[in-house]
């Protein structure tokens, strides 16, 4: 169950020696469903979104005593977990020689034959639409429809400007219509 | 009135068809209780964790470091080469030239002037040498012209070089 707990508090928690690994603990508890749900749209199975997950938090507990305030812990969470996830995306298509853009075909397929994804056509007919995006609407797509992010939100994930994300989402909408109007 | 610019607007009417047609329902699961058991999963793994220390750019790749090592060599094959070669020094586009290189390029070019020309010149008010050749020839004495010659050794020259 995520907790209820002011983000300010998880790192004051964390940075404390004594109560570092309980600050820890509630961070993830607090944000670990979300993260979860994002990687795993990303990399479709569930052991690779488990080992995604596994750096991502490897990572955090690292750098959580750089960690400036400026920025709310969320969206680096958020940016850290997005980088893990195209950097272990783009490692497992380099192994098969396959450009990072030309992904979408060997992803969607993975809708079919992984374990662990099941649900109704239509949810399976989304995910293959949404996979053949370019990787930034990807992104942009999975952060807007099911995340319900705010576009300024998103731009502090990915640092692009509001103005292109809306574009971004703008095509990768058309984009899924025409892919699962002609399906 | 004009009509709202959804895109502007952040308020995109084919998001709300798209969700009205295929919903926001996503066909994957975790196994049972893996939420549960992941705070501690992820703690063991940090604990277990070290941090990577961060390596300089230049020592990232094999090809780098190949691509110095490379440089190095090049750098000292060409100083070697300077070094210890001995072609003739050009400086600054002044050519150096030896003695006998020197001789034949005058010879040449006294060659190619035209007999004509050479006449002309000689013929002309201001270079009247043939006029100045006959004058001095007139005023020094044989025995004049045998004491420089042998002086000088002339004599034995001519007579080694032409019998």
């Amino acid at each position: 169950m995520p907790v209820n707990i002011d983000d300010r508090e998880i790192i004051q928690l964390t940075r404390n020696e004594h109560s570092k690994e309980e600050g820890f603990v509630l961070l993830v508890k607090k944000y670990q469903q979300r993260l979860y749900w994002h990687i795993r749209r990303l990399v479709v199975d569930h052991d690779d979104a488990d080992d995604v997950m596994q750096n991502t938090f490897i990572k955090i507990w690292h750098g959580l005593a750089k960690f400036r305030e400026e920025s709310q812990l969320y969206t680096w969470l958020y940016r850290i977990a997005t980088n893990e996830a195209l950097g272990f995306i783009k490692k497992a298509q380099h192994k098969k020689s396959i450009p990072f853009e030309d992904g979408g075909p060997e992803l969607s397929a993975l809708i079919d034959n992984s374990p662990l994804i099941s649900g109704d056509e239509i949810s399976r007919k989304l995910q293959r639409a949404v996979l053949m995006l370019p990787a930034k609407q990807r992104l942009v797509f999975n952060m807007k429809y099911f995340d319900e992010m705010k576009y300024e939100e998103i731009s502090a994930v990915l640092g692009t400007s509001v103005g292109a994300l809306k574009a971004s989402y703008h095509l990768a909408i058309k984009k899924i219509e025409k892919q699962v109007l002609v399906d | 009135m004009k009509p709202a610019n959804n895109i502007q607007n952040g308020k995109n009417g084919s998001d709300r068809k798209l969700k009205d047609l295929l919903g926001k329902e996503m066909p994957y699961q975790v196994p049972d209780g893996y939420f549960e058991g992941l705070p501690d999963h992820l703690l063991d793994a940090c604990r277990q964790s070290r941090q990577e220390p961060k390596r300089r750019l230049y020592l990232q790749t094999g090809f780098l470091r190949i691509a110095a090592a490379a440089a190095v060599l090049i750098m000292a094959a060409l100083v070697i080469t300077m070094v210890f070669t001995n072609r003739p020094s050009e400086v600054e586009g002044f050519v150096e030239y030896s003695m006998d290189e020197i001789y034949f390029y005058n010879i040449n070019s006294l060659a190619d002037l035209e007999e004509t020309y050479l006449l002309s010149l000689i013929e002309s008010d201001n270079l009247d040498l043939m006029g100045l050749m006959v004058n001095k020839a007139d005023s020094i004495s044989d025995e004049a012209i045998m004491d420089y010659l042998l002086a000088e050794n002339h004599i034995e020259y001519y007579i080694i070089n032409e019998y």
